[in-house]
């Protein structure tokens, strides 16, 4: 992986996983007393602080697990995208570094003019993909800032409950 | 961090006088999901800390190490409130089971 990339094996084993037990908390809901859905069986009231919280908790790890399982996947798809930016400048004696297109030291066979247009199409592909890497970014810093409010707030009242 | 292996009881105990007399109110299944839902929190919040994915960019992943510290921290509270639940209603008298009121 090159530096400034995001691994999409390890970010979507963290989303996977953060799904998981959203689902597993989610199961804990129907035991601790409430009605399955359709069910006219009256909610418990002695855990319906306790089934609030898991719920709470559960939505949030989904949530996160959801946007990051979104970022691999594209991470992904950038990658190949990449690639291919990477092979078809070559093809024109040219490199991909970081965000940049150079082009390869010392004296060059092919044209001048044919070259400078190769370039500056190679690196409008790779703006695209480092704006898109920008934007999922952007938004998952949106989401994280979202969600550890809200888990703070939970673990405060989950406290709360507990003294 | 709170320490993983901390307890405030005997949940076993617990457990037990809910589903033998000693909160007759209150179905032994409910306690036993009470308990199950202690453990199970604990297990993910330790499980949720060795996960560690490279986002490649500082701001990223000191902003995403910040979420799983707190959605860990989140779930240790849990337990501590589930805990707390499983307490006081495998303690309480058997006639306050009809009255309890959510907090």
């Amino acid at each position: 992986m090159s530096p400034g990339t995001v691994d999409p094996v390890s970010t979507s084993a963290l989303g996977g996983l953060l799904r998981a037990h959203a689902l597993r908390l989610v199961t804990l809901l129907e035991p601790l007393g409430e009605p399955p859905p359709g069910s006219r069986r009256v909610p418990r009231p002695e855990t319906a602080r306790e089934r609030e919280l898991i719920a709470a908790t559960a939505e949030q790890l989904d949530r996160i697990g959801s946007v990051l399982q979104g970022l691999a996947t594209s991470g992904v798809e950038r990658s190949v995208r990449r690639r291919g930016i990477d092979e078809e400048a070559a093809r024109h004696e040219l490199g991909v570094d970081g965000t940049r297109v150079t082009e390869w030291q010392g004296p060059s066979r092919i044209d001048p003019a044919h070259r400078l247009r190769a370039r500056e199409r190679a690196q409008g592909l790779l703006n695209r993909v480092t704006a898109a890497e920008g934007r999922d970014l952007a938004r998952l810093s949106r989401e994280l800032t979202a969600s550890v409010v809200t888990l703070r707030a939970l673990s405060a009242q989950a406290r709360d409950d507990a003294t | 961090m709170e320490n993983f292996s901390a307890s405030r009881a005997d949940l076993s105990t617990v457990a037990c006088m809910a589903s033998t007399g000693g909160a007759r109110r209150v179905p032994p299944h409910v306690v036993r999901a009470l308990a199950r839902g202690r453990a199970l929190t604990r297990e993910l919040a330790a499980d949720l800390l060795t996960h560690t994915p490279d986002m490649g960019h500082e701001v990223g992943q000191r902003e995403l190490d910040a979420w799983v510290d707190q959605a860990a921290d989140t779930l240790l509270a849990l337990s501590d409130a589930l805990e707390a639940r499983l307490l006081e209603l495998g303690t309480a008298p058997a006639a306050d089971d009809r009255t309890a009121v959510p907090r």
